[in-house]
């Protein structure tokens, strides 16, 4: 209704000395005000869509946000092992962006070259220089296939797929299953954590398993994992492989992928050499190549450290970090919850610094991660992370937090509604 | 007359800005705290399906509920898990906001 004021009624309406009129006052103050800065944003997965969006909607739209992507389409990690275990679609998890310009955010299609953090300028291939008045880094992650010399050319990565980040690759692999022998053995092999996503590798070998087990059953699936254990929810997944799939996955331990052979198709580790019909191998990864560009890696040559009050970057202020590529907090997973908390708080933050109201001194966030065992039945892990003023990171709240107690159909259901409902916190 | 209108107008603003002052830590705080509920809640609380909508819910409502969540009075899968890192305080700030928040 504030908006149908003239402006002569308006201030009629103020001389009369209504108590009200202060709230007036503040519904059109913004419909008056220039924006108060840009701010762009590389990179439209959990992290970086959910960002833009949010310091749109708590910035009252005086923000100006940029959304730059390379793809036109958002394809969810989350739900993409169900593709390869044939009950959903590709098409069941691949989104737009059209609704993010509803909440205001402009969304480039283009990719980023450079950033040049001293004038504040992003460099594109299509389109001219953007500058900034801050930067919003969700880059996602870049494979490491330098530590694997046999998978470290553009062929070999054409036929031995990591399928780790949904789309086309998640199609091939399902084609390279589908074509796959009866009695076949698909190898799945993990890397050190951290990687995205630590229970995701133990999901798609029970979704790989399940699909194995009504079409090809004398097929295998052998994980060679580079970790001492599994990293995630073990005893979950332990009980749904004796349980579900007995005799079908066969789990190995310290097996650290050194090398892939793509002609005699085998991986190697340190002292075993294993061969499979299907190997699917998962690269160490380290923050996506366009954090080393704009230099705010800063741990290992790999990770972003970031301030946890604002997700600021520790090597640049005016570079806000999130999701996967940055050096996670103290059991903290790189997961989509995890990014699309990150998101949040980048929000609250950089609408913080460009208004000058307070920084948020006490930031939360909650992490609440399924896992499918089959087409139907899931399992969770959800934690509770608190900003600790001393240690300045973000710790789990003592008691809070858990696992499943058993998989069940129920929490297939909620796993399903998770994702319906962070695509759409996500992509509005 | 007409000095008097412009400090009035004056007043006004001088007014909004407190205002904005004096609740803008408060505010952020419940918003903030309920934007951790709602990657599976729905933004502001308007769950596309499947969870519980938080928009509109009383707060006495959503305090309730986390109450027997906590104590394990009411059966959950993930709930008694995620309820137990909130203080009170915490929890009635989020159901403050979400109370506030527009059902469609």
């Amino acid at each position: 209704m504030a908006h149908a004021y003239k402006r002569r009624d308006f201030i009629k309406f103020l001389a009369a000395g209504a108590a009200t009129s202060t709230l007036a006052a503040c519904a059109t103050a913004p419909e008056m005000q220039k924006p108060i800065g840009r701010v762009a944003v590389i990179g439209g997965g959990f992290g970086g869509a959910a960002a833009a969006k949010y310091i749109r909607a708590w910035s009252g739209d005086r923000i100006e946000v940029i959304l730059i992507e390379r793809s036109n389409l958002f394809v969810s990690c989350p739900m993409s092992n169900l593709v390869l275990g044939g009950s959903q679609k590709i098409g069941d998890i691949t989104m737009d962006y059209a609704k993010l310009r509803a909440y205001g955010v402009q969304v480039m299609r283009d990719e980023v070259t450079a950033v040049d953090t001293s004038t504040k300028r992003i460099k594109l291939t299509r389109s001219e220089d953007l500058p900034y008045d801050r930067l919003v880094l969700s880059p996602g992650v870049d494979f490491m296939y330098e530590q694997l010399p046999g998978l470290n050319n553009a062929n070999a990565q054409e036929s031995i797929l990591h399928a780790w980040k949904a789309g086309a690759e998640t199609v091939a692999l399902r084609k390279q299953l589908e074509a796959m022998r009866d009695g076949g053995v698909y190898i799945l092999s993990i890397p050190r954590a951290p990687y995205r996503c630590p229970p995701g590798p133990y999901e798609r070998a029970c979704l790989v398993a399940f699909y194995f087990a009504q079409a090809k059953p004398k097929s295998k699936v052998l994980i060679l994992d580079a970790n001492e254990d599994i990293v995630s929810k073990k005893g979950l997944f332990l009980k749904a492989w004796s349980e579900r799939y007995k005799g079908i996955i066969e789990y190995h331990n310290n097996q650290e992928a050194k090398d892939v052979d793509p002609r005699g198709m085998a991986v190697k580790t340190d002292f075993d050499s294993f061969k499979g019909d299907v190997l699917n191998v998962l690269p160490p990864q380290k923050a996506a190549g366009i954090a080393a560009k704009a230099g705010v890696i800063t741990a290992n040559n790999r990770w972003c450290g970031v301030d946890w009050l604002t997700m600021q970057s520790t090597a640049n202020p005016d570079i806000h970090v999130l999701g996967d590529a940055t050096l996670s907090a103290s059991l903290m997973p790189k997961s989509a919850s995890m990014a699309n908390q990150h998101a949040k708080v980048c929000a609250a933050g950089v609408v913080a610094l460009m208004t000058g109201e307070p920084v948020n001194q006490a930031p939360m966030m909650t992490n609440t991660c399924y896992s499918y065992v089959s087409d139907k039945d899931a399992v969770h892990v959800a934690s509770v992370h608190a900003y600790d003023a001393t240690e300045k990171t973000l710790k789990p709240v003592p008691g809070s937090g858990g696992l499943s107690s058993a998989a069940s159909e129920l929490e297939g259901v909620y796993a399903t509604a998770w994702a319906r409902n962070i695509w759409a916190d996500t992509l509005g | 007359m007409k000095n008097v209108g412009v400090t009035l107008l004056a007043t006004a603003f001088i007014g909004c800005a407190l205002a904005l002052q004096a609740s803008a830590q408060d505010a952020n705080l419940g918003r903030n705290l309920a934007a951790t509920c709602t990657h599976c809640h729905g933004t502001d609380g308007r769950s596309v399906g499947g969870t519980v909508a938080l928009a509109g819910m009383p707060k006495e409502q959503l305090v309730q509920a986390m109450k027997e969540f906590k104590s394990g009075a009411r059966p959950a899968t993930v709930m008694h898990q995620l309820s137990k890192g909130y203080t009170e305080q915490q929890v009635e700030l989020m159901g403050e906001y979400f109370s506030k928040q527009k059902i469609h």
